[in-house]
């Protein structure tokens, strides 16, 4: 290295492969009870605020980004937390912080997942959507669970999952239909040919088969069902804890219900329509 | 003039250049179902109306609707019932004027008439059901199924596709025969609890009078065509023994055909096989039902699945080999109707083999020097027959 200035070029470029870039975010684990269509029931949120409010939050990083996560535990109780796609648990004990890093090197979506059981039980998650800024995308973390059940987690009360499982509140993003009509995280809007990306994630305590009216997806990603990639349907089970991103490329203008083929889903205490639907609007 | 020649036009482009093909349906509430146990449940259903005579029956499931791809489709569709209904074209991604959701597009009233209109783009196995107040009126029986062929014709489960001689469709759906005794009351509608669990509308003894069964020649592919209109998961097992290659879903080929003998069929999902077996058969396909909420087994059904030697369906009383008499004191006379000779070997009761012989096609005698005692024959394709042998 006999020129000054090749070995000055060399140690700038070297500098700036390790310079990764970095986004910085807190979470506020907190469980309180809401009011949604026509029940109330206890939910534990992953968000960006201290609301009282039922939806878990949605990040976005770039490809190659490092997210780095800090999560503050505003519950009474200690909480558990894992990557889908990852099996090491992430501990926060109540009233203190965590801080955690990932860099996300593949395209795609990415959940933390609540792992302790009043977390687990009660939703607590977000999504992190990865390199996908330039595209319209949407988000649908589905939940469900027994209202008066939950309020029993979230008491305490209730420590093991019931032999008959019977849930009777089934939301998208935290909100049953109708009220979830205003979600613009996930309400689908686009133009025809566009490429639409739909991250789907079952937060809930069981599998969702989720059906589209007026078009066919592509499955581009599922983390417990990969022998899947590629298919196109227009109904798709979406197991426990999996992470799904469809494609859509709307081929003609329309408006078009999504919704949970288990149609006892499709109910907000026991009405229909309600519960795990909502809607795709299609312009030309 | 103008109007006239605009109804020229649209008549002309939509009769030129496309195969319609057109079917009539009706709906009505007021469908009668026997139980194996001999009483009665109400169900509501579509059934054909086909004019002139459109007859007044309903049927579980409903007629199935079969297009070619490329088809323009017209169904023309009465409600003949006191309630509200529409006929929703799960899977064919229809215009949303026709895809039969009341709050996107219309709701058809009593006694009034629609006609849905739509292309089919895609060959595959779609389904239809009624979308106002769903989860009530599916359960009460109001779903069919649609079979789209490729433009050819039948035989190919898509263009380019695989071929088959045989077809079948198995439409797993349930009742909650509490929400079929009382209908106006069935309670919240999460509550449904399926506890009648039917394959093409029959269930357990039904499905075992030998009218349900499958059958195909040996060495010959059969098209199966699952689909779920359930509510809970379905698991449809094949003998382990035959060859499956899972070749669609959803109306789409799969990218990669697979080889199992398992499927999983979730709600509003559909799967088409090919199936076949280079061995004669007689067995089941099992079909295991559970409860999505806490992975809890509601209920089994039994299809019987049969592999003969010959084109048409054998049922087992009609066996290719007969033989005669049994008991039998010295010759016995065998009768192979199949359109070979067969190889068969003489089994003792402890399954050991005596002798083996050829049995030609047509009437042949047969001289079996054994002792008294029980015994079977057991061709080259495994099939059996016991007989008797006295007196020696």
């Amino acid at each position: 290295m006999t020129n000054p200035l090749r070995f000055f070029s060399f140690i700038l470029s070297f500098t700036a492969v390790l310079q990764v870039s970095a986004l910085s975010d807190t979470l506020y684990i907190q469980t309180n009870t809401f009011s949604l269509a026509t029940a109330v029931l206890a939910k534990t949120t992953l968000r960006k605020d201290t609301l009282a409010a039922p939806q878990n939050a949605n990040l976005e990083v770039s490809l190659n980004e490092t997210l780095v996560l800090t999560l503050v535990n505003q519950d009474t109780i200690e909480h558990y937390f894992s990557w889908h796609d990852q099996s090491a648990n992430i501990w926060v004990n109540p009233g203190q912080a965590v801080t955690l890093s990932r860099t996300f090197n593949s395209f795609g979506s990415y959940a933390l997942l609540a792992t302790d059981f009043m977390g687990q039980r009660l939703g607590a998650s977000c999504t992190v959507l990865v390199g996908q800024a330039n595209y319209k995308r949407f988000v649908w973390n589905l939940w469900e669970n027994n209202a008066n059940e939950s309020l029993q987690i979230a008491a305490q009360n209730q420590t093991t999952i019931p032999s008959q499982y019977r849930p009777d509140v089934f939301t998208i993003n935290g909100l049953d239909y109708p009220l979830n009509m205003n979600d613009t995280l996930g309400m689908v809007q686009g133009l025809v040919h566009d490429s639409i990306y739909i991250t789907v994630l079952n937060a809930g305590n069981m599998l969702h088969p989720i059906h589209f009216h007026g078009y066919h997806v592509q499955v581009v990603q599922s983390y417990l069902a990969p022998n899947k990639v590629n298919w196109k349907k227009d109904s798709f089970p979406v197991q426990q804890k999996d992470v799904v991103v469809f494609l859509l490329i709307p081929d003609k203008p329309g408006q078009y219900p999504v919704h949970d083929h288990n149609l006892t889903a499709n109910t907000s205490a026991g009405g229909y329509p309600g519960g795990m639907m909502t809607m795709i609007e299609i312009s030309q | 003039m103008k109007q006239l020649i605009i109804f020229i036009g649209l008549s002309f482009s939509w009769g030129y250049a496309q195969n319609v093909q057109e079917y009539w349906l009706q709906s009505r509430m007021n469908g009668v179902y026997e139980l194996p146990t001999g009483s009665n449940v109400q169900f509501w259903g579509y059934g054909d109306n086909t004019p002139p005579n459109p007859g007044n029956k309903i049927f579980l499931p409903g007629p199935t609707l079969r297009f070619k791809e490329g088809d323009s489709a017209i169904v023309h569709f009465q409600n003949n019932s006191p309630e509200m209904h529409t006929i929703h074209f799960h899977g064919l991604d229809v215009p949303t004027a026709y895809d039969g959701v009341p709050h996107t597009s219309v709701q058809i009233l009593p006694n009034a008439t629609f006609d849905y209109k739509f292309k089919c783009a895609h060959a595959g196995t779609f389904l239809y059901h009624c979308h106002v107040l769903t989860p009530l009126h599916l359960a009460m029986g109001m779903y069919g199924m649609v079979i789209v062929d490729p433009a050819a014709g039948t035989g190919t489960l898509f263009e380019n596709g695989p071929a088959y001689q045989y077809e079948y469709p198995l439409l797993a759906s349930e009742f909650d025969l509490d929400w079929n005794t009382n209908p106006l009351s069935p309670g919240p509608f999460q509550l449904f609890e399926a506890n009648y669990l039917m394959i093409n509308g029959k269930s357990g003894a039904q499905l075992l009078d030998g009218t349900h069964d499958l059958y195909a020649q040996i060495n010959t592919p059969m098209a199966i065509r699952l689909a779920n209109i359930g509510y809970g998961k379905v698991t449809f097992s094949l003998p382990a023994s035959v060859q499956v290659a899972v070749v669609a879903s959803d109306g789409r080929p799969l990218p990669l055909a697979f080889s199992t003998s398992q499927i999983e069929v979730y709600p509003g999902e559909r799967y088409d096989l090919i199936v076949s077996s280079a061995f004669v058969l007689s067995d089941f396909i099992e079909v295991v039902y559970e409860d999505l909420r806490d992975q809890q087994i509601m209920g089994t059904n039994q299809v019987p699945f049969n592999i003969g030697l010959l084109s048409t369906h054998q049922l087992p009383s009609e066996s290719y080999l007969t033989l005669a008499p049994n008991p039998v004191q010295d010759i016995l006379h065998l009768n192979n109707a199949a359109e070979q000779p067969l190889q068969v070997r003489c089994l003792n009761a402890q399954g050991q083999t005596l002798v083996e012989f050829e049995i030609p096609v047509g009437v042949s005698n047969q001289v079996l020097a054994v002792p008294s005692g029980l015994y079977f024959l057991q061709d080259q394709f495994g099939q059996r027959l016991k007989f008797v042998k006295v007196g020696l």
